[in-house]
């Protein structure tokens, strides 16, 4: 027993002893959630930054109609060729001419990128400058309510960090594993385990239990720094929390020791490692949606675990309403894959012919 | 208890075609030095390998204080000590934190402190391992063979690497260990470690045996009391001529060196001047000295231990 | 001979190199074929059918906006999976569920009394008064991609129908045409066009930061760069080797990329034309130099690799070769701004006539041209002083 104590205590140690494995740790998921959070933070969904728009026209119509639709702000130009510019620019979002009883919507491709909606824009302020040559202002009232997902309310921003801090506990789970059962194996340190009475099991639980300790640390970290530094709220479940953060990390660390067991060249397996991880984060939906991806897509996307973990953090932080029961099974299922892959494989680690 | 504490019968490894250990056996005295000594490649490490469990021999029977045993076992575990020919340890631990970690393994043990002591490493105790020198790491890893206070250790290649006062260092430290009763199994394929330490050697060349004895036979078995050893570039007609004066010689043609036996070191010299004169022949780094265990293993192999 | 002889182990150490071949050559494929999967889809949707819920009322208005959904909802190339249930509340309530479990994409609400209202408001209006107009209710899921774009198609089928009823009541509407212009880019955009200079950049600067930054710092570590200084090779030529070794290197990658993009992927921009050519080369110069400067900084390969990763990421996503970067805080502006990616990606793209550059052109070229100059000038330096 007293060896399982040691072996926890060592690998604790040497996570925050070896200062660039403890910086990339925590500063990794931190960097992402910074880029992606600005970058997409101001794009479509959630987005707070309003578009500009400049406006050429012969009355005042459509520059009172501009201003009064949400997110949209106007601003006033003589000449084409200036709104032309001041788009390329980068300085004005859209530019609005109107003539003739014309509208012509002018985007630019970099706004389109960002927001794909605004091409939709030209066609409702025709349809606002249409209404208002009769003084009418609407017929009906379009009273959109948006409705957030889970219990708490909150920005895109808000909305992605659970499924950063999915990405960062398969991340952690996988690589320790790999750096274990594939590093240390090839260095010989596992060799010198063997010819000591140590018995398998006690080897297993005292390395994955340290690394277990540090993976979770980590990306709850993620998750309490990021609500800090962004200013969200959330309202964390933790007993659902723990068991999706902890299922996951097992399960994932289940897969790790797979792969290690697969590829003993070390480079080999840390580069499948960061390949399937690759994979995963772009079809995991938490950076970008999925919704319209081709169905076959879909489906493969459907295999890969960390959509569910992510949703299930989601869940456990209440940016999305879903069964509890929905977020159990996720666990079960990574838990099942821990106890089944180690089953199998676990025997295989000692292996030293 | 057994007067033998090891003994291994007919031990053989084939991996494939290769036959690694092929029908090795040997007693081990309790309380001795126990040399393993041979070329890279002669099956040492794959012999020792299988006597401390990581390997399962497909022949042959390992006998552990009188007791067959089918498999080494964590029974068994308990009572050796390994240093593996390559180790790396974990490098961001102190040395003290290393021993501690693999003393809570075993259910016997010594105190950190004295094994500190012995490998002259305490005022290194908290040092991280990655910023050891290499003679302080492999004082380390005999460190940690001896944290369980076992009855036997296996040392495999312990000097390999080692300057010469680090390697003198460790000797130092096995001579210590065997003072205390410990009986030590060795590989090496350094002929001084093995004339110097060992009470027993057994000189092992593609998976066998080849000859064992007490270092001073094995010299001893040569017969001849000295060796003249010369560089010569001798062709064949040479060696022809040498074969016929009935001298006891051995010829490495890869390194050019001559060596010959002899009990009569002044005429075996002149037979030497003689022929370099009639074959105009050049004698280099002409040397006169008593046999060694490299020489046991030439006249037994014509190869020198150190050949790749 | 020595030269190219020498360029040549250099050049077969780094593709002999598992990780090394794998992230410089491999994975920028498989890269591009993941974007090529996933962001199409977003700019270009495809064979989309949003589910829609109609929370109904009795009641002609009621009926004629249902009958509009029930049309749109038909036939081969139907925007809408309509169902339509009674106004309760709870069906409004299961539906709000079924909403945040992601089953419907967006609710749409004729409350109770809209058709009362709307008469009211038809009658005022011809007495030349106003009223407050009746309302429709939408319910729609934040950050929910989908959500958005159904409640966008439905906000537009309801402005169509409200010139309709206007019209219907004998008001005579002015017919205002719109027209969107996307300004910036050729006659159509493609993602691919976007994507495959963007790809030609990410692979010139994983070359320059792990094939040349840290490449270079192991060699000078390990002492190899010692030892054959110690020969009667010069400086000059050992230095030419490497870098032959590298052109090696990108070039190789630029041809599998633009294979993969020509051939698979059938991208318009041809990569023998003037523009590509100048700005690939300056993004070659430029990234390498980045790569020589940061085995000047570090001395060991640890550290190289630690900063190496540390720019990795960020350098890539604002420098905008994925998509563009702007409107972001200047909290992260500055790394936008100081970055020579966010110049070469806009400026390959402009000259290309892929995507408008938000800078002018020459400036996408000083730039990085001062990039350069800086990582040359402080490398040459080092290395003086160091001898190796």
């Amino acid at each position: 027993m007293k060896i399982i104590w040691k072996l926890f205590l060592a690998t604790i140690k040497i996570f925050y002893r070896d200062k660039m494995t403890f910086f990339f740790t925590l500063m990794f998921p931190f960097i992402f959630v910074i880029i992606f959070g600005f970058v997409f933070g101001t794009g479509s969904s959630g987005g707070d930054n309003k578009l500009l728009i400049g406006v050429l026209s012969s009355d005042e119509e459509p520059h009172k109609i501009i201003s009064s639709i949400e997110n949209l702000e106007a601003r006033k130009f003589d000449n084409a060729v200036d709104i032309r510019q001041n788009i390329l620019s980068g300085k004005l979002d859209a530019g609005l001419l109107y003539e003739d009883n014309k509208v012509k919507l002018i985007l630019n491709l970099a706004v389109m990128q960002r927001n794909p909606f605004s091409r939709t824009l030209g066609e409702t302020i025709a349809d606002r400058l249409a209404k208002s040559s009769v003084k009418i202002d609407k017929v009906i009232d379009l009273n959109l309510n948006t409705i957030d997902p889970g219990e708490v309310s909150t920005t895109g921003l808000g909305y992605m960090i659970p499924g950063v801090v999915a990405i960062s506990i398969f991340n952690g789970a996988l690589f320790s594993m790999l750096s274990i059962f594939s590093y240390y194996k090839k260095r010989g340190m596992i060799k010198r385990f063997n010819v000591t009475p140590i018995r398998e099991y006690q080897f297993i639980i005292g390395m994955i239990s340290g690394r277990f300790i540090v993976t979770l640390f980590s990306a709850t970290a993620v998750l309490i720094f990021s609500q800090m530094i962004f200013n969200i709220r959330f309202d964390i479940n933790w007993s659902l929390y723990l068991i999706t953060a902890s299922s996951s990390i097992l399960g994932m660390m289940a897969f790790g020791i797979l792969i290690s067991i697969l590829f003993t060249e070390p480079e080999v397996a840390s580069n499948i490692g960061s390949l399937l991880m690759t994979i995963m984060i772009f079809f995991s939906g938490v950076y970008f949606p999925l919704d319209f991806l081709p169905k076959y897509l879909r489906t493969i996307g459907g295999f890969l675990p960390l959509g569910y973990v992510a949703k299930s953090i989601r869940i456990s932080t209440s940016v999305e309403s879903g069964a509890i029961s929905s977020v159990l099974n996720v666990s079960l299922a990574m838990v099942f894959a821990f106890l089944t892959l180690v089953f199998i494989f676990g025997s295989r680690i000692f292996k030293t012919e | 208890m057994a007067d033998f504490i090891l003994e291994v019968e007919n031990l053989k490894k084939y991996y494939g075609p290769v036959k690694a250990v092929d029908g090795v056996s040997f007693k081990i005295k309790q309380g001795s030095i126990f040399t393993l000594l041979g070329p890279n490649g002669a099956g040492k490490t794959t012999t020792i390998e299988i006597i401390e469990g990581l390997r399962v021999p497909d022949e042959g029977k390992v006998i552990f204080m009188g007791r067959e045993i089918s498999r080494v076992g964590n029974k068994e575990k308990e009572h050796i000590g390994v240093s593996l020919q390559e180790t790396n340890l974990i490098p961001y631990l102190t040395v003290r934190e290393t021993l501690d970690m693999f003393k809570s393994i075993f259910s016997k043990s010594l105190d950190i402190d004295e094994v500190l002591k012995m490998i002259s490493l305490d005022d290194k105790a908290n040092t991280y391992i990655k910023n050891l020198s290499g003679g302080q790491r492999q004082r380390l890893v005999i460190g940690l063979a001896m944290i369980n206070d076992p009855l036997i250790l296996f040392l495999d290649e312990p000097t390999t690497g080692l300057d010469p006062q680090a390697r003198r260092n460790t000797w130092d430290i096995l001579l210590e260990l065997k003072k205390r009763g410990k009986t030590i199994v060795l590989t090496t394929h350094y002929m001084e470690e093995a004339e110097f330490l060992s009470d027993w050697v057994c000189i092992m060349d593609y998976g066998k045996i080849i000859k064992e004895g007490d270092p001073k036979s094995l010299i001893k078995s040569l017969a001849k009391e000295s060796l003249i050893e010369a560089e010569v570039d001798a062709n064949s007609s040479i060696l022809e001529r040498l074969k016929s004066t009935n001298l006891d010689f051995v010829y490495d043609t890869k390194h050019k060196r001559l060596i010959l036996k002899t009990d009569d070191i002044l005429s075996t010299i002149d037979l030497l001047l003689r022929l370099s004169k009639e074959n105009s022949l050049q004698i280099k780094d002409l040397v006169i000295r008593q046999p060694n265990l490299e020489d046991v293993f030439l006249s037994l192999t014509g190869r020198t231990l150190r050949e790749e | 001979m020595r030269t190219i002889k020498l360029a040549n182990y250099f050049f077969k150490s780094t593709t002999r190199d598992r990780s090394d071949f794998f992230w410089l050559l491999v994975f920028p494929i498989i890269l591009l074929v993941i974007l090529m999967l996933i962001f199409p889809s977003l700019y270009e949707p495809k064979e989309v059918t949003f589910n829609l819920v109609f929370l109904s009322q009795e009641g002609m208005f009621s009926e004629i906006i249902e009958k509009v959904f029930k049309d749109l909802s038909g036939g081969r190339y139907r925007i809408f999976r309509l169902s339509i249930v009674k106004n309760t509340k709870e069906n409004l309530d299961r539906e709000m569920e079924r909403l945040k479990e992601k089953k419907t994409d967006l609710i749409v609400e004729i409350p109770e009394g809209f058709d009362a209202q709307m008469l009211n408001w038809f009658m005022l209006k011809n007495l030349g008064m106003t009223a407050s107009p009746p309302s429709i209710n939408i319910y729609s899921l934040k950050h929910n991609i989908s959500s958005e774009s159904a409640y966008l198609t439905v906000k537009n089928v309801l402005q169509k129908l409200e010139l309709e009823f206007i019209k219907r009541i004998g008001y005579k509407l002015k017919e205002v045409k719109s027209e969107t212009e996307v300004i910036g880019t050729r006659s159509t955009f493609s993602y691919i066009d976007f994507i495959y200079p963007g790809i030609v950049i990410f692979v010139v600067f994983m070359t320059g930061l792990f094939g040349i930054g840290m490449h270079l710092t192991w060699l000078k570590e390990s002492g190899i760069l010692k030892r054959i200084m110690v020969t009667s090779l010069p400086k000059s030529r050992l230095i030419i080797s490497y870098v032959i070794s590298r052109i090696y290197l990108i070039v190789l990658q630029i041809v599998l990329i633009s294979l993969v993009a020509k051939f698979l992927f059938k991208t318009t921009v041809n990569p023998l034309s003037l523009p590509f050519i100048v700005y690939t080369l300056l993004t070659i110069i430029c990234l390498s130099s980045l790569g020589f400067f940061l085995a000047a900084v570090s001395k060991t390969t640890s550290g190289a690799n630690a900063i190496s990763q540390i720019l990795n990421f960020p350098l890539q996503f604002l420098g905008g070769i994925y998509f563009p970067v702007s409107g972001v805080p200047w909290a992260i502006r500055w790394l936008v701004l100081i970055n020579p990616i966010t110049y070469l990606a806009s400026g390959i793209r402009d000259a290309l006539g892929i995507m408008k550059s938000p800078y002018p052109l020459y400036i996408t070229i000083i730039v990085p041209v001062a990039w350069i100059i800086f990582c040359l000038l402080f490398t040459i330096k080092r290395f003086k002083l160091e001898e190796v």
